[in-house]
């Protein structure tokens, strides 16, 4: 039993009263402290192992719902913290749809009007292309380290790993929708479930990680379910097939003028 | 009994200045409420024309997952088959298919997420009054323009001629999106659909955001909205017959709208009690002439009693007098007001220009004409007959309890 939990059952004892009130006084100073700091760095080593200095990812994309189903292929570049093109490569009905973030702006192309369109910062929350996935959340985007306050919230242990749940609550002001995001990870950085709030404090959707292989040589989630707490059979599974890291990606490759040609690095 | 009748008729004009003032008090009430009455109830009937009629219709049909949810999918299928179905219905004026989403409306940088509708002009133009608000521009023909809202143009820094981009998520996922260009701009005195809305053609939606031939809503007009609960119960058993399995849910405008209903209630019933009011102040000032009459009167009711007529029977002689007094003041202040009625349907009342931006806010037309309607014309009249007789009645009870010798001494 870790030690923290140790402490903790003792806490809970009746007879023990005294000293809870002496270890409250005294000890969350330092411990506090120490869980924020663990978050921050369990959470930027997650987006880290996703993203690394710069990455390419082949994925496929299901979309499941009551009457119909669908599926579609992806290809996405990211670059450091802000930068990533994802980009449909099929169904061919589909195919050359292209979203590029670039920073905090965000553009997407559509091939068949040929024409790019700046998508305002509010969209970022929205679903993605029809899917259960936000543009946020295929952007992979640091905005949790960013605009969220992380605390540990336990530790458990699951096959020889430790497992974070980590809270997050959205700073005063930030451009957040949800009332807070609750997010599971292993000591290693994968990242096993991540639970979205509405504004009451009730889960509103939920994304699981199915599958963990290695991927390029990362292990790493790398088969993830999003759905609605609501209905759990309507769900967007995305799986990586491929991945190359920290591969040399050009500054021109980030740009309006690359989305729309549909050029590759 | 006749005898009782004619001397009361007789007795009224005895005293011709009381007369004419009880009965002036009486047609002034009935006046103003009838007068009041008609103009209110003629505000309702083109209250609910107009909110109906804007855009909302008469009656609507849509997928009963989509009234819940909106969700863009919940689309009803072979929609012309449907339409030539219900068509043959004989009480419906016109129908239009129309398909609803939100997208982002984009211009070069700027972009707004506006609802859109993706419609068939010449229905829509039989069925509902919006095209009307187009105040610049033309109503577009072809499938790539467009109409949006005045305020929309202006935060989207664009006008006719130039072109947007509509972008959202199409049928089953994948990316929907249109270029279109705007040929007209709307003007409408609700601040919302001015800045969030956006009229394009249902072809060119259906293609864009990859629709067959289905639609999100029926927006039916029937030839008279009072006959629109009848004929969503006809379209409902034609509906059934043709597929007894089918999600459609059809609903008339109180369901689509219960606000409208719910605005008329109380609007009727704050009106009831200024009229109820209205009611008894004057009923009082009857009671009132009716306790001086009987005042005035003692003696010579007390010599009625004395020579053989039954208190009961004065009391009735009293009755009598009132429900003359009653007819009199009805018949003029009917009249009166049939008169103004009858100018007003013509002319109507305009309302001051800073008052009808409110006013059309809430499907209220800038001038205001009245109604003609049976509710408006008895109402008051029969409150007042009543009130009149029992005013009279309380008023004459002293007479039972009168002793012919004390009154004709005068004490």
């Amino acid at each position: 039993m870790p030690f923290k939990l140790k402490v903790f059952r003792l806490l809970q004892c009746k007879f023990l009263k005294k000293l809870t009130l002496i270890i409250t006084v005294v000890i969350p100073v330092h411990g506090i402290a120490e869980t924020t700091q663990n978050a921050y760095e369990l959470l930027s080593g997650a987006l880290e192992l996703m993203r690394g200095e710069s990455s390419y990812l082949e994925m496929e994309m299901h979309i499941q719902r009551d009457s119909w189903a669908r599926t579609s292929r992806l290809v996405a570049w990211s670059r450091g913290e802000k930068d990533s093109l994802v980009r449909f490569v099929a169904p061919a009905k589909d195919a050359g749809n292209a979203t590029l973030k670039k920073g905090d702006k965000m553009w997407t192309y559509t091939p068949k009007l040929n024409r790019t369109i700046r998508l305002p910062y509010s969209m970022m929350s929205q679903s993605w292309a029809g899917s259960d996935f936000s543009y946020d959340d295929m952007s992979r985007s640091d905005r949790l380290l960013e605009y969220y306050e992380l605390t540990i919230l336990d530790v458990a242990r699951d096959e020889g790993f430790k497992v974070y749940r980590i809270e997050a609550i959205p700073l005063d002001g930030a451009p957040v929708v949800w009332g807070k995001e609750e997010i599971v990870l292993r000591e290693d950085y994968v990242l096993l479930s991540q639970t979205y709030f509405d504004q009451d404090m009730e889960p509103l959707k939920k994304m699981v990680a199915i599958e963990i292989s290695d991927l390029g040589g990362r292990i790493m989630s790398t088969r993830m379910r999003m759905y609605n707490i609501e209905s759990p059979n309507q769900y967007t599974e995305i799986r990586y097939m491929n991945a190359k890291w920290n591969q040399r990606i050009e500054d021109n490759f980030f740009t309006v003028f690359a989305l729309q040609s549909g050029s590759t690095p | 009994m006749s005898l009782n009748v004619r001397i009361a008729w007789r007795n009224l004009w005895r005293n011709r200045r009381r007369t004419w003032l009880t009965a002036g008090g009486i047609s002034f009430a009935i006046f103003l409420v009838v007068s009041a009455m008609s103009l209110q109830l003629g505000q309702y009937d083109v209250m609910i024309e107009n909110a109906t009629s804007m855009m909302v219709g008469h009656i609507q049909l849509q997928d009963e997952r989509y009234i819940e949810e909106r969700h863009f999918e919940d689309t009803v299928p072979e929609a012309s088959q449907l339409i030539s179905i219900l068509s043959r219905e004989p009480k419906i004026a016109s129908i239009a298919p129309r398909v609803e989403l939100f997208a982002l409306a984009s211009v070069g940088e700027r972009s707004f997420g506006v609802q859109v509708f993706g419609v068939d002009w010449e229905a829509e133009r039989n069925t509902v009054s919006f095209l009307k608000f187009v105040k610049t521009g033309r109503i577009p023909v072809a499938d790539h323009e467009t109409i949006i809202g005045s305020t929309l143009a202006r935060n989207l820094g664009v006008s006719i001629g130039d072109e947007i981009i509509l972008l959202g998520a199409a049928k089953r996922a994948g990316v929907g999106a249109m270029a279109v260009t705007i040929v007209g701009l709307f003007e409408t005195n609700f601040p919302e659909i001015d800045r969030n809305m956006v009229w394009v053609s249902l072809g060119g939606v259906r293609e864009g955001f990859g629709l067959g031939d289905e639609f999100h809503s029926l927006i039916i007009r029937t030839f008279d909205v009072s006959n629109s609960l009848e004929v969503r119960n006809a379209l409902e058993k034609k509906l059934a017959s043709h597929d007894p399995r089918s999600n459609v849910v059809i609903r008339d405008w109180p369901e689509i709208m219960p606000e409208i209903n719910q605005m008329i209630d109380i609007d009727r019933l704050s009106a009831e009690i200024m009229y109820l009011l209205l009611e008894l102040i004057v009923v009082f000032s009857v009671i009132n002439s009716f306790i001086i009459i009987v005042f005035e009167r003692t003696k010579e009711f007390g010599m009625l009693i004395a020579i053989g007529m039954k208190p009961k029977d004065i009391l009735w002689l009293v009755q009598w007098e009132a429900f003359f007094g009653w007819v009199i003041g009805m018949v003029v202040g009917v009249s009166l007001s049939w008169l103004l009625i009858l100018w007003l349907t013509r002319t109507g009342i305009p309302l001051p220009s800073d008052l009808q931006e409110l006013a059309a806010q809430m499907f209220m037309p800038s001038r205001i004409y009245p109604a003609f309607s049976t509710e408006a014309i008895f109402t008051a009249p029969l409150i007042l007959l009543v009130g009149t007789q029992f005013a009279a009645f309380i008023s004459s009870i002293r007479i039972l309890y009168m002793r012919p010798i004390e009154v004709l001494r005068g004490k």
